[in-house]
């Protein structure tokens, strides 16, 4: 089975791509800015983590913006993710993305309301 | 100079006072004492030695043919002394005198020389108190050294061996003489021309010269230093002219920022009211900038520690899936461990089957029912497959599987603490956050409050300020320097000018030193003219007397003296006579010495002891006859009674006889000795060993050692 699901490619719209790259730890700038994640791969799995808890998935518009498999491979949540994938036909980056671009969107109506990110934590979006 | 009187006070074998007068009506020269040995014929001689010059020497010696003085003779102590025997072992005070009464060129001269003991029986000379005393005409009487002066000023000290001429020591002068040493009579000639004090003034005037030399070259090095701080004295003048220029200079520059200093004071007083809002914005910065770091150092750490974020979120899921897994793993287990023993079951009972015999193994009978038993074990194989078929049939995951996807699982598990902190990082982060945005809005406040123009005037004249006094401190230091280096200088030029002082050089010294130097080498061309004089007059002289002493003048023609003083008796044929006779070698040597006296110029009486020692009769009577010479000096001869007899002397020698003595002890007399008396007419007692003129009463004892002066009727 396991040969069956490819492991495909990490994306998210391009403006929740933005928005997630905004959320990435800037040495000596905004340092009083909410800037929770060391890199774009981690922003990443906290937004793919978000949409999966609340097991809710959005389709991506068609501008989006790969992650780079440097910043992150979908093969890290195969164990959560092939059985889903190969019974709807995609790869693990597809349903990746897909949960990711719903915790995406939760991160930034959150942010937008001026909480900051790990709070998502302990409350609900 | 004539010897006019001698006396003798307790010396030698002279016990009490005796006083020989020489003075005569005559114009003879010739003076004699005779007398066995031991009467004191070198008593007399030893006495007028120590009354002139303090001493009496043993004989001399000869030694690498230079003449060497033997040692002085004691006044009192153990061994030969000159005190008489009795007088140091009974006198108290011991006291011991020579009084010598002559007639000279200054009139009258009176030398009395008097040893007294000190304490009581003085039994070495530092016991004893010396005391000289001299009249010269009608000169005051001067003692001590004074009067040892006034001696040396008409008896030259040098000179007394030419005077007082020992008979014994003839040999060791002829020695001198012929010897092959450079010396030979070198001392002697130089004694002769007074060149000992020639060297002495010599030798002073080179003190004077060294003394001169130092002071001079004192004062030309002190000129020179004089000369040199004087040079060094202009240049620091100039060095402190610059120093006080630059003094100035600093002290104008420290009054400028001084100046300025006070006009930047004055600005800020102008903006005092915002003093404090610019300390607080000031101290808001500072605070800003803190708070900003601790901000920094909190995001990275809610960064760090958000790193398992998405973990925590995940976890709510994935764990069901985790605990559906976890009770597959073990459903799996369980299931596999029924699997096992099913196969097991099956297995035995096939093994059952296969192994029954129908016998019992206890009691080998045949077993009934066999074959139903059989069918039992059968029907249960039967069953247990069906429920291994089952089993296998009902595992969907094999164990291998579950256990990977558990490990999988296992990596996206959070730390049991992660999401606490986390969520305490944040918090933190925020906290900070906002305390920073609090200050900020403090600060943008105060900034509403003051103007940017107020606050950038009072901060460029707070920085001014500060560099004014920067400047202040460094001028002042550098006025302090400049005012330390012009001390400093002061203090060098006024020890330079004390130097230069006011020395100038010494040209009386110089001149002295010169002058001196000059009258030196005058000496030294002096005292070489007079040595090749001397040598030339000296060997006339002496083959003169020597051509009157011997008694083959015309073979033995005269006496060489070479320039390094060495004498040889010449013959007629103008050669030296190699082998000359001892007579006749005595006779070079009194000639030599008697020219030696004539050249020294000294008018003094002459004094030879034991005279005809190693001369024969004929040399004897010459030697008498040519010292005995009217219209010269005082001849003083001390002769033994086995060189000159009195009877023949006298008759020999009549007329040029002024005077002669005997000495004698008293047990030299058979008949009465007092010159008045001379009676024979005596009585000798053996037992007292003593005589007794019968006519005169004059008693002698004949162990007497005390000698009797008696002077021979001519």
């Amino acid at each position: 089975m396991t040969e069956l699901v490819k492991a495909g490619v990490a994306e998210l719209s391009i403006e929740l791509h933005n928005f997630i790259s905004s959320l990435v730890f800037n040495n000596n700038n905004k340092l009083d800015s909410d800037q929770p994640f060391e890199t774009i791969g981690n922003a990443f799995r906290f937004a793919f983590a978000l949409g999966f808890q609340s097991d809710s998935r959005v389709s991506l518009s068609s501008k989006r913006k790969d992650i780079g498999v440097r910043g992150f491979r979908p093969e890290e949540f195969r164990i959560l993710i092939e059985d889903m994938a190969f019974s709807e036909g995609l790869s693990l980056g597809a349903v990746i993305s897909e949960y990711a671009e719903s915790g995406a969107i939760q991160m930034k109506n959150f942010f937008d309301n001026g909480k900051d990110i790990l709070r998502l934590l302990d409350e609900k979006p | 100079m004539r010897l006019t009187h001698l006396i003798l006070s307790n010396i030698g074998p002279f016990r009490g006072t005796h006083i020989i007068d020489l003075t005569t009506p005559s114009a003879s020269t010739g003076y004699a004492f005779f007398a066995k040995n031991t009467r004191g014929k070198t008593t007399i001689y030893n006495a007028m030695r120590w009354c002139l010059f303090g001493e009496a020497r043993g004989r001399g010696k000869i030694i690498n043919g230079k003449r060497v003085d033997g040692s002085s003779r004691p006044i009192v102590g153990d061994g030969e002394i000159l005190m008489n025997d009795d007088a140091y072992d009974n006198d108290d005070p011991q006291e011991m005198s020579v009084m010598l009464i002559a007639e000279g060129l200054s009139g009258k001269i009176q030398v009395t020389r008097t040893a007294k003991s000190s304490t009581k029986f003085a039994r070495n000379d530092s016991e004893m108190d010396i005391r000289l005393d001299v009249i010269i005409g009608s000169n005051p009487m001067t003692s001590g050294k004074e009067a040892q002066k006034e001696i040396e000023s008409f008896f030259p000290r040098e000179l007394e061996r030419f005077f007082f001429i020992d008979g014994e020591s003839l040999e060791d002068y002829t020695e001198m003489m012929e010897s092959n040493s450079i010396e030979g009579l070198q001392d002697e000639v130089n004694a002769v021309l007074g060149i000992p004090a020639l060297v002495k003034g010599s030798d002073d005037l080179t003190l004077l010269r060294q003394t001169l030399k130092s002071k001079i070259d004192k004062t030309s090095k002190a000129v020179k230093q004089s000369t040199s701080a004087r040079d060094n004295a202009l240049a620091q003048k100039r060095l402190l002219q610059e120093k006080l220029n630059v003094a100035s200079e600093k002290q104008k520059q420290l009054q400028t920022v001084a100046g300025k200093f006070e006009e930047t004071l004055k600005k800020m007083h102008v903006h005092q009211e915002l003093a404090p809002l610019i300390e607080e914005l000031k101290s808001l910065d500072t605070q800003i900038l803190l708070k900003e770091a601790n901000l920094l150092e909190a995001a990275k750490e809610k960064v760090s520690e958000s790193k398992v974020a998405w973990k925590v979120l995940l976890w709510t899921q994935a764990s069901k899936f985790h605990s559906e897994l976890s009770a597959q793993k073990k459903k799996s287990d369980d299931s596999e461990r029924s699997i096992e023993k099913t196969r097991e079951d099956i297995e035995r009972i096939k093994k059952n089957i296969e192994d029954v015999t129908g016998i019992c193994e206890e009691c080998g009978q045949p077993l009934p029912n066999i074959e139903k038993y059989k069918m039992k074990l059968k029907s249960e194989l039967s069953e247990r497959e069906e429920i291994l078929e089952r089993l296998e049939k009902s595992q969907i995951h094999s164990p291998d599987d579950l256990i990977i996807k558990l490990g999988e699982l296992q990596k996206i598990k959070p730390q049991a603490d992660s999401k606490e902190r986390i969520i305490k990082s944040e918090a933190k982060w925020k906290r900070l956050s906002n305390d920073l945005e609090s200050l900020r809005e403090q600060k943008r406040n105060l900034n509403a409050k003051v103007s940017e123009e107020a606050i950038s005037s009072v901060a460029e004249l707070g920085e001014l300020k500060g560099r004014q006094e920067t400047m202040i401190a460094t001028r002042t230091k550098e006025l302090q320097e400049a005012r330390k280096d012009v001390k400093v200088a002061e203090l060098e030029l006024t020890r330079l000018e004390r130097l230069s002082g006011n020395t100038t050089q010494d040209k009386a010294s110089i001149q002295l030193n010169s002058t001196i130097s000059k009258i030196q080498v005058a000496i030294k061309n002096t005292m070489s003219s007079y040595r090749e004089k001397a040598r030339n007059e000296v060997e006339m002289r002496a083959s003169e007397v020597f051509v009157r002493l011997n008694n083959m003048p015309e073979v033995y023609t005269g006496i060489s003296v070479d320039k390094n003083f060495r004498t040889k008796i010449r013959n007629s044929k103008g050669g030296f006579e190699r082998k000359p006779s001892s007579g006749l070698t005595s006779m070079m040597t009194i000639s030599v010495l008697d020219a030696l006296r004539q050249v020294s110029g000294l008018d003094a009486p002459v004094f030879l002891d034991t005279p005809g020692r190693s001369l024969d009769e004929e040399h004897k009577k010459e030697l008498l006859d040519y010292f005995w010479q009217t219209e010269g000096h005082q001849f003083l001869i001390f002769a033994h009674s086995g060189e000159y007899t009195v009877e023949q002397a006298v008759q020999e020698h009549k007329g040029m006889l002024a005077k002669a003595w005997t000495l004698t002890f008293p047990g030299d007399h058979s008949t009465c000795y007092k010159a008045a008396c001379q009676s024979h007419d005596v009585l000798y007692d053996a037992a007292k060993k003593q005589y007794t003129c019968q006519q005169c009463d004059l008693i002698w004892n004949t162990d007497s050692k005390e000698t009797i002066v008696l002077e021979v009727e001519l």
